[in-house]
């Protein structure tokens, strides 16, 4: 299948603007919390983490191309190709989150500017995955072509996203246990939705009933976690491993599905 | 006098098979393995019935000659992220491969099959309605190839008016969604023919 690049690109993609997302609220709520430099401590390790994700998925979208020196010229028909607006949105994503980040570390610029250029890059990572998902609602492409398509890449942002998030929380050291129940509780409730919301929507077929079993399997871990206490580090990790398996097998069966033509 | 806008008739009920016009085409244009800007597709199905105490088989075959239809409403023109797949004045949809990037979305598009990827320059490719044939008066090389007439091409409106407008029978697309520049004359088995009854036999041929 010549579409991997893209499996890679749409999940890549997916997952790090539900990272930041998941990090821009667990900010306002740590924040509120705590006062701001806990709640720094809390999410700036994640937050670096998104950026070698976006990298990777801008560079396997370059993989998919035939000749990538000339991927410039994608912006050239935003009057009409939702692919080229996808492309815009995902270079303002790259662009405000990376600007963003370095703010963030260095410590420059005041908080007020900072919360700006996050909130504008958390908006350009929405209008990315809508985008995407207009790119596939092609009219010529029936089994693309149906508002399950958004709903289905909007729930893979959210569930690779804060499962990520949280097992990054999981694994960084420096973040201390009592700021670390209270959102993967959270993270496990928005998991289980997503969780959900895939296995309702998955069709039918041996691959598609493997994938359904890897979905239930990740919506039980979900529920275990929402009831287990304290930082539940395997549990997190992995559901955030079940997550993947599951879209990387959805995403590849999605390419296979609208792919298969008559002529 | 509106501009003349270019399309092709094709009568299914008098095509052999022969395969002269994907010949020609690959021929006039050099193209390499693996590209056919003009496809002939088999369509074949049947079924086994019962005589008495024979079951008897009742077969259909038929031929569908394709290239690019040049649609009033090219979809590939229209989510092509780089704008090198362009309409001309005269209906004749073109990829500029100075401009084009290979990321096949006209490809995932089209539902005729007719933009292909050519591996070895890294961009798309298709049917350019021999338009440097045209220029020079002379017909497609595919259409001059046709030993049966059962291919042709002409004016749009005056093919449709011959013609009527280009049915939407398996396994070709419902029309209204790209307005193919397409006359077809359909094999009289092409009512028995749908997803479930037909099939493409020579797919490791034409592709997909």
């Amino acid at each position: 299948m010549t579409e991997r690049p893209l499996v890679a690109f749409t999940l890549l993609t997916q997952m790090a603007v539900g990272a930041f997302l998941t990090l821009g609220a667990l900010d306002v709520w740590a924040g509120g919390l705590t006062g701001q430099p806990s709640a720094q401590a809390l999410t700036n390790g994640a937050l670096l983490a998104t950026g070698p994700v976006v990298a990777a998925a801008l560079f396997a979208s370059l993989l998919h191309l035939g000749t990538p020196w000339n991927a410039w010229r994608a912006l050239a028909n935003l009057r009409s190709s939702w692919l080229s607006r996808e492309i815009l949105f995902a270079l303002a994503f790259a662009g405000l989150g990376g600007l963003f980040t370095a703010l963030r570390w260095s410590g420059a610029g005041a908080p007020a500017l900072r919360s700006w250029v996050a909130l504008a890059a958390g908006l350009c990572g929405v209008a990315l995955v809508y985008a995407m998902a207009r790119v596939y609602r092609l009219r010529t492409v029936k089994s693309w072509d149906t508002p399950l398509t958004a709903v289905s890449f909007f729930a893979t942002t959210l569930l690779l996203g804060s499962l990520g998030v949280g097992t990054g929380l999981v694994l960084l050291p420096d973040v201390p246990d009592a700021l670390v129940t209270g959102p993967l509780r959270a993270i496990a409730l928005v998991a289980a939705g997503c969780f959900g919301a895939e296995v309702a929507a998955e069709g039918g077929g041996m691959l598609h009933g493997i994938r359904r079993l890897l979905l239930l399997v990740g919506l039980a871990l979900c529920v275990v976690l929402l009831l287990a206490a304290g930082r539940a580090t395997a549990l997190v990790v992995l559901a955030f491993g079940v997550a993947l398996a599951a879209q990387v097998l959805g995403r590849y069966l999605f390419y296979v599905t609208g792919l298969r033509r008559s002529l | 006098m509106a501009a003349s806008r270019y399309a092709f008739f094709f009568d299914a009920a008098s095509c052999s098979g022969c395969k002269a016009c994907q010949a020609a085409c690959k021929d006039k244009h050099d193209l390499p393995v693996g590209l056919l800007w003009r496809r002939v597709y088999e369509l074949v199905g049947g079924r086994w019935d019962r005589e008495g105490e024979a079951w008897v088989p009742d077969v259909f075959a038929f031929n569908l000659s394709l290239a690019c239809n040049h649609c009033d409403a090219p979809i590939c023109a229209e989510v092509c992220p780089t704008g090198s797949m362009r309409r001309r004045d005269d209906g004749i949809v073109l990829v500029d491969p100075e401009t084009c990037i290979g990321c096949r979305y006209c490809a995932w598009a089209c539902p005729y099959g007719a933009p292909q990827f050519d591996d070895v320059s890294g961009r798309m490719t298709k049917c350019t309605f021999c338009a440097d044939h045209l220029d020079l008066g002379l017909p497609p090389a595919c259409v001059a190839a046709c030993p049966m007439r059962a291919l042709e091409f002409g004016e749009r409106s005056e093919l449709e008016e011959r013609h009527g407008p280009s049915p939407g029978f398996f396994p070709l697309p419902d029309p209204a969604l790209t307005k193919p520049g397409l006359a077809i004359v359909p094999h009289r088995d092409a009512r028995r023919a749908g997803p479930r009854t037909a099939a493409v036999a020579n797919r490791e041929e034409v592709g997909r």
